[in-house]
């Protein structure tokens, strides 16, 4: 369902038809300071859904989510056609009946004077998100003092008052009743749960909070994560080295180090489920940022990435990963997992995390992924010195510095003198018998053996 | 460490000589047997090997195995000052650096000192069996050297035959041909100039005339020399020295190579 908005307009989204459009009209001149923006909103949303302003759970800026009673929250995804292959909306009037096209080109003749021709291809599209992340940051504090203080059991009052301290417009959905209960029940998934009284406390409970992020990893990681995840942080970390091929080390480090590449939508677009299965969303929303190019350098999608339909089917026709039993799928998780925490969790939190996977007693193992990737490692930097030591000319293409030329010629210098002496302290004889013709002769190594 | 005392000197000048034409540098290796060189020419395809034995020295001291890397034309440059009748002594430490080599004439009170530096040389070391010869033949150095020396202006190759009339040196060449042939002798009254052929079967074999003429360079150290072939071994050419030393050089014979 598409929907177009006036970019910064904080109308209601209830359009969920397309005759509810405000296209700006823009003559062929000086450039709109207030762009028009492509939205895709949530079908079935409610009238009383809006788009406010909410802490990102992540890098604590303020970002625009779309928040309905009924449904939920809802974050915005920017999609933007890649730099290289620019691309426009054309935006026109319902009743010239022309469907939005996506048009090639900017120079597509504004033939409707009505229409407009936007700048970019970008495309704002609101996925569900888990209200539990925006709940984490006053669940879990970042504790100033390194002690381990004990955290107190509050009210869930409490914990919304703190949320809605850090984002203010929050405080009005609160005082529905069915939206403040998602929260709580969000909120109950990961505390530990004392009835004092008539009111239920709250207090968060780490290894639920883990479980329940491996349960949305596991969603995400069982559908099959979007193909450039899966090429570039599952199938290239588990390919195993070959001599002749160089092999990027980094695709490895990435994973580690989180810093992932945004979900494809294909992942993201199946939401008949409760919200905690909607993990992977992208935390990108432009909204509040008028430039539209800032929300590509946010998103940065590749062309690939883009054009999610084909996607299942390319990754079930590409080879099969070549790997111990099991270690592909640690590794699908374990890249879901980093997705999930550096996009929607604090890395204070992050860390501790972190730490609480790698402990024994934590119910996934990722000691055979670790081990296979510790292997592959090996592998590769035994690829690596067998290369560089075979391989010369790229090695002198390299390092082709005046110290390296100097030791070089001091080489050359030293054969030269080498021969020069050797010339020298050459007897007649010798000399002579370099012209004898040994033609049918065998080395005396042929007759007798090496000692 | 290594002393070794040599009544004369001309002997391992003479040694060294022969060698030299043949290889640029090479291990001395020396134990308490004596002192041992095995090296081969350039083309791989001669190989010289040398054995002085401790008793041709006296006295003669090794405690440990030692390789003197040498390089022969800088040892000749050195040996060159030695007289043919001076004593010389060789002396070198245990992990040396130089040879020390002192000659002392025995008319005069003469004494001359000098050290050769020495080398690092990676060589490698063959094993030579014990080989049973099909022909042994024993004659006068210099009537080897002769046949070869005549036989080289005429050709590059030389065809040993071996068999129970004599031994037959044949070549073939642009200018023509030419045989020498020697038969069985023996001379009462010099001895050294005895011919004697052992033979179990008869043998044709064709060889470089030009590295057997660099090993005729050896004739001075022996009065007679000893030529020893078998079908697709190499030739062993070999000088007696005082002793059970010897200089022995082997030379790869030409096969399939009829021209």
């Amino acid at each position: 369902m598409k929907t177009r908005a006036k970019g910064t307009a904080r109308t209601a989204a209830e359009a969920n038809e397309a005759t509810e459009v405000t296209t700006a009209k823009v003559q062929l001149g000086p450039e709109s300071p207030n762009p028009p923006q492509l939205f895709i909103l949530p079908e079935g949303i409610s009238t009383d859904a809006r788009i406010i302003s909410l802490t990102n759970p992540r890098y604590l800026s303020e970002d625009r989510y779309v928040v309905c009673p009924e449904r939920g929250f809802y974050e915005f995804r920017a999609i933007a056609a890649p730099k290289r292959t620019p691309r426009s909306w054309l935006l026109s009037r319902p009743e010239d009946e022309v469907p939005p096209l996506q048009s090639g080109e900017d120079t597509t003749e504004t033939n409707l004077s009505k229409g407009y021709v936007t700048r970019g291809a970008d495309l704002f599209i609101a996925t569900p998100i888990d209200p539990l992340f925006f709940l984490l940051p006053a669940l879990a504090p970042e504790s100033k003092s390194s002690g381990t203080a004990k955290r107190l059991f509050l009210s869930s009052d409490d914990y919304l008052e703190k949320t809605t301290s850090a984002s203010p417009a929050l405080g009005n959905f609160l005082r529905i009743e069915k939206l403040r209960g998602l929260l709580e029940r969000r909120m109950a998934a990961v505390c530990e749960t004392v009835e004092a009284g008539d009111e239920t406390m709250y207090r968060l409970d780490e290894e639920r909070l883990l479980k329940e992020l491996l349960q949305k990893a596991k969603n995400m990681a069982e559908r099959g994560l979007p193909a450039s995840m899966e090429e570039k942080l599952v199938r290239k970390p588990l390919e195993a080295p070959m001599l002749s091929i160089k092999r990027e080390e980094s695709s490895l480090q990435e994973s580690a180090s989180g810093d992932v590449p945004p979900a494809t939508s294909d992942v993201s677009t199946p939401l008949s489920e409760t919200p905690d299965t909607q993990t992977s969303v992208s935390s990108t929303d432009s909204a509040t940022t008028l430039s539209s190019e800032a929300s590509t350098v946010a998103t940065s999608f590749s062309g690939e990435s883009t054009d999610p339909a084909p996607l299942l089917e390319s990754k079930t026709a590409t080879p099969q990963i070549d790997a111990p039993e099991g270690v592909a799928d640690l590794l699908r998780l374990r890249t879901a997992l980093d997705f999930i925490c550096s996009n929607y969790i604090a890395p204070h939190i992050t860390e501790k995390l972190k730490l609480m996977l790698s402990s024994t007693t934590a119910t996934t193992d990722f000691g055979p992924l670790d081990q296979h990737l510790a292997h592959l490692t090996k592998l590769r930097q035994e690829a690596l010195a067998a290369r560089s030591l075979g391989d010369y000319s790229r090695k002198r293409a390299m390092n082709e510095d005046d110290e390296d030329l100097e030791a070089r010629a001091e080489k050359k210098r030293k054969v030269e003198e080498e021969e020069k002496r050797k010339k020298a302290g050459e007897s007649q004889g010798i000399k002579k018998l370099k012209k004898a013709n040994i033609s049918g002769m065998k080395k005396m190594s042929e007759f007798f053996k090496k000692k | 460490m290594l002393e070794a005392r040599l009544e004369q000197a001309d002997l391992l000048k003479k040694v060294v000589d022969a060698i030299k034409d043949l290889v640029q540098d090479c291990n001395f290796d020396c134990n308490d047997s004596g002192l041992a060189l095995q090296a081969m020419d350039n083309s791989h395809v001669a190989l010289v090997s040398m054995m002085l034995k401790a008793e041709s020295f006296s006295p003669y001291r090794c405690d440990r195995n030692i390789a003197l890397g040498i390089n022969l034309s800088s040892l000749t440059k050195v040996l060159r000052a030695a007289g043919n009748e001076d004593i010389l002594t060789l002396k070198a430490e245990d992990a040396p650096d130089v040879l020390n080599l002192v000659f002392e004439s025995s008319q005069s009170d003469r004494l001359s000192e000098y050290d050769l530096k020495l080398m690092d040389i990676d060589q490698e070391h063959l094993g030579i069996p014990d080989t049973e010869y099909a022909a042994t033949v024993t004659m006068p150095s210099t009537e080897f050297k002769r046949i070869c020396g005549d036989l080289v202006l005429l050709s590059e190759s030389v065809s040993i035959e071996a068999s129970k009339d004599g031994v037959k040196f044949s070549c073939n060449g642009d200018i023509g041909n030419g045989a020498v042939t020697l038969r069985s002798h023996s001379n009462i009254d010099k001895p050294e100039l005895n011919v004697d052929i052992e033979l179990t079967e008869p043998v044709s074999l064709t060889f470089s005339l030009k590295y057997l003429v660099n090993f005729c360079k050896a004739a001075g150290l022996s009065k007679s020399v000893k030529l020893c072939l078998s079908n697709e071994v190499p030739l062993l050419v070999e000088y007696g020295l005082a002793g059970s030393s010897y200089l022995r050089y082997y030379l790869a014979p030409k096969i399939g190579d009829e021209e």
